[in-house]
């Protein structure tokens, strides 16, 4: 254990970041935004009133933008009357035509008949365009208006009646649509792409016309036996031209949704930063040179294998040490292997066929033996003992020592799974159901966010628990005592014969370097 | 410096693109009001959509011929009662000085209609049964729906108010009503010629100008 890795953890912050980051951006952003605005036409703001006899009352602004005079045509749908425009009664030609000069905006207004029909389970408001643009909203702005260039708009609207309880609306034409049903209205706002034209179809309740006649008026509408046919087939013919704006209800508003995604976030920092900052707190307990209760470290703490103290001491303190060195000196220390001094520093190791006794010390004498045979004899000279294997003999041991530590519940995950897994999934669901599905950011953190938890988990390892921190600092001061012994540090392998077991421990906690360097991979 | 150059032209690119945009705000949308109806006028030629029509300069010619006599249309309507008790529906009826025309359906048998003119001479023709494969209600309408005083009301109010222009041959038929639903029409002629084509409600109220482009 020798330092915490912060790096992963904060890595997953920053991709989980992006979730209410986004949300924040689009809580404040305004509702639409489109490129290529239309010059000469700045928006359309369309309104229509339902009466309880079925008639309707139309209202459409065109804002302009701009002080030019433009003649601009007026193409009616079907059942028009009461034309005016700008608030003055104007002819209409045939019915359905109309020539203004207009400035600055032009207002358009009208009732209509025959749009409105009546079911046995609800009323039909056609605005149905999609095979006669007359019969839409309004037909295509840019068309009729005296504008010269292409462009892209925006269209507000609002259709109201008396109940709009449980109504359904699909719009057809427009893009980024937002919608809302408050207040008596049913309200949208998109933007018109080519400031073409829009179409709508409202499914009200009964009680919003309850004296609509019974048999559409419009001489190209899709008629049917109830209210729900006429809606199901005018979608079907629309061939998905109509959004079913009904259906894109969110339970949360974007300021509500960044609220809680930012609090959501801002918990799993602080778990996160909690987590780490313990773990640190734990490793930063040096005590290579704190005062040491003498009376408790004259002899090894505890039982544990040289190579899990090597995973609770870390590099810790001074001197050179050696996991592998510990694991072999501790296998000389009982006889099973033999180490026989050249001099004071160069020695015979022999290998006598089966004998480990643990996982440790197999990890460490597999790699020793001709070809990792346990009914093989091995005898070796060094330093040096290890070749091109030395690296992954440390490697490996590292992994069954921590695997060790863990079982003896000294070390844990510095991130449990348990909460970063389900946070991460939680955050993207939140996101999902507040963009109402539409968040591509969303749909994509709630798949992948879960596997960065988890590598992120891995990558940060582990930290040592209460029993583990406990363990470490009696083990630090135990490699603090070793090392008041001066001889210990010049003392080679063959001085395991005269040191014992205190030299095994001397070598994982750095008191004896020399002898950590002669049987050590390097 | 090849990447300066191109950095600089995808900065001008994005700096032209974020210029060239919009945006627009659902807070409008709320701000929205509720369009109101059309008031009913206190007399039917006094509808505001009668403000749409513009009276031309005929040169001093006045109007080509008489109005058309809405009494006619009561008159004609009672002599029908007399003749065919259980009258329901009828269609197309229309009128000028002198006459009045409609065809009924036969109150038993829909898919008979004959054609009817009566004279201000008070002469009621009633023509042969004239059978058709359907019947269509939708090309029909009852007869209660012809308000005499409506009519008259709308007829006299015009003339009053354009005394150099004739109301011609008021027609009451679904065909003619330019999808407007059931609506009286009419033609305005002026020493010029054709006017206007006005609608009107069964009430009078004129809910259409129709003056050419």
């Amino acid at each position: 254990m020798n330092a915490v890795r912060r790096v992963p953890a904060v890595v997953l912050l920053i991709v989980l970041a992006l979730l209410p980051l986004q949300a924040w951006l689009q809580a404040g952003r305004p509702d639409v935004r489109y490129s290529q605005p239309l010059d000469g036409l700045a928006g359309i703001t369309w309104s229509a009133t339902v009466s309880p006899d079925g008639r309707l009352s139309v209202s459409i602004v065109y804002d302009f933008g701009d002080e030019k005079v433009r003649d601009s045509s007026i193409r009616l749908p079907s059942g028009s009357r009461f034309l005016r425009t700008d608030g003055k009664p104007t002819p209409a030609p045939s019915g359905r035509f109309g020539e203004v000069r207009a400035q600055d905006t032009l207002v358009v207004t009208y009732e209509r008949v025959g749009a409105v029909t009546r079911y046995s389970d609800g009323v039909i408001v056609d605005f149905d365009g999609t095979e006669n643009s007359d019969q839409a909203l309004f037909p295509c702005a840019r068309c009729y208006l005296g504008i010269d260039e292409y462009g892209n708009t925006a269209l507000s609207g609002a259709l109201f009646a008396d109940d709009l309880t449980g109504a359904r609306f699909a719009i057809g034409g427009l893009d980024q649509l937002r919608t809302e049903n408050v207040d008596g209205a049913l309200r949208f706002l998109g933007v018109l792409p080519g400031a073409d034209d829009a179409s709508m179809i409202a499914w009200l309740p009964l009680a919003a016309a309850p004296d609509a006649p019974t048999r559409s008026g419009l001489p190209e509408a899709i008629r049917g036996e109830t209210a729900a046919q006429v809606w199901d087939a005018t979608l079907t013919a629309a061939d998905g031209a109509f959004v079913d704006a009904t259906e894109r209800r969110v339970p949360v508003g974007p300021v509500a949704l960044a609220s809680m995604l930012s609090a959501m976030w801002l918990l799993l920092v602080a778990w996160i930063v909690w987590r780490l900052v313990i773990a640190a707190r734990v490793l930063n307990v040096e005590q290579p040179d704190a005062p040491i209760e003498w009376d408790a470290v004259f002899s090894p703490p505890s039982d544990l294998e040289p190579a899990v103290v090597a995973v609770l001491v870390g590099d810790t303190g001074r001197g050179a040490r050696s996991a592998v060195a510990a694991t072999l000196l501790a296998l000389a220390e009982r006889g099973a292997i033999q180490i026989d001094g050249i001099d004071s520093q160069r020695y015979t190791l022999t290998i006598p066929p089966g004998a480990t006794s643990n996982q440790f010390e197999e990890v460490v004498l597999s790699e020793l033996r001709p070809q990792g045979q346990r009914t093989s004899t091995a005898t070796l000279t060094g330093p040096p003992l290890w070749g091109a294997g030395g690296a992954s003999v440390e490697r490996s041991l590292a992994i069954v020592a921590e695997n060790a530590a863990r079982t003896a519940q000294l070390l844990r995950a510095t991130l449990t799974a348990w909460v970063l897994v389900p946070a991460s999934l939680v955050m993207g669901v939140v996101a999902l159901i507040g963009s109402g599905g539409s968040s591509r950011l969303a749909w994509a953190m709630t798949l992948v966010g879960p596997l960065v938890a988890v590598v992120a988990i891995w990558l940060t390892g582990t930290s040592l628990t209460a029993k583990g921190r406990a363990e470490r600092e009696r083990w630090l001061a135990y490699g603090s005592w070793l090392r008041t012994n001066s001889q210990l540090h010049d003392v080679g392998a063959p001085g395991i014969a005269t040191w014992g077991e205190p030299l095994v421990y001397a070598t994982v906690l750095g008191a004896a370097p020399t002898a950590a360097g002669s049987l050590g991979t390097g | 410096m090849i990447w300066t150059r191109w950095g600089s032209i995808g900065l001008a690119t994005l700096v032209l693109v974020g210029c060239n945009t919009a945006t627009a705000s659902f807070d409008d949308t709320r701000e929205i009001e509720a369009p109101r109806f059309a008031p009913v006028p206190p007399a039917p030629a006094e509808s505001p959509q009668l403000d749409a029509l513009v009276v031309r300069d005929t040169a001093g010619f006045g109007a080509p011929g008489p109005n058309a006599d809405p009494t006619l249309v009561g008159e004609a309507l009672a002599a029908l009662r007399a003749q065919v008790p259980r009258l329901e529906r009828v269609s197309d009826l229309y009128f000028d000085d002198e006459n009045v025309w409609l065809t009924i359906v036969e109150p038993n048998t829909r898919n008979l209609s004959r054609s009817v003119l009566w004279l201000r001479s008070s002469d009621l023709y009633i023509g042969e049964e004239d059978y058709v494969e359907e019947a269509d209600e939708n090309s029909t309408y009852p007869i209660s729906d012809v308000d005499v005083d409506a009519i008259t009301a709308l007829v006299d109010g015009l003339a009053l108010r354009y005394p150099s222009v004739q109301i011609d041959l008021p027609r009451l038929d679904v065909g003619l009503s330019y999808d407007l639903g059931l609506s009286w029409r009419m033609d305005l002629v002026d020493g010029r010629g054709t006017l206007a084509t006005i609608f009107a409600d069964l009430d009078g109220t004129i809910t259409a100008v129709d003056q050419g482009s």
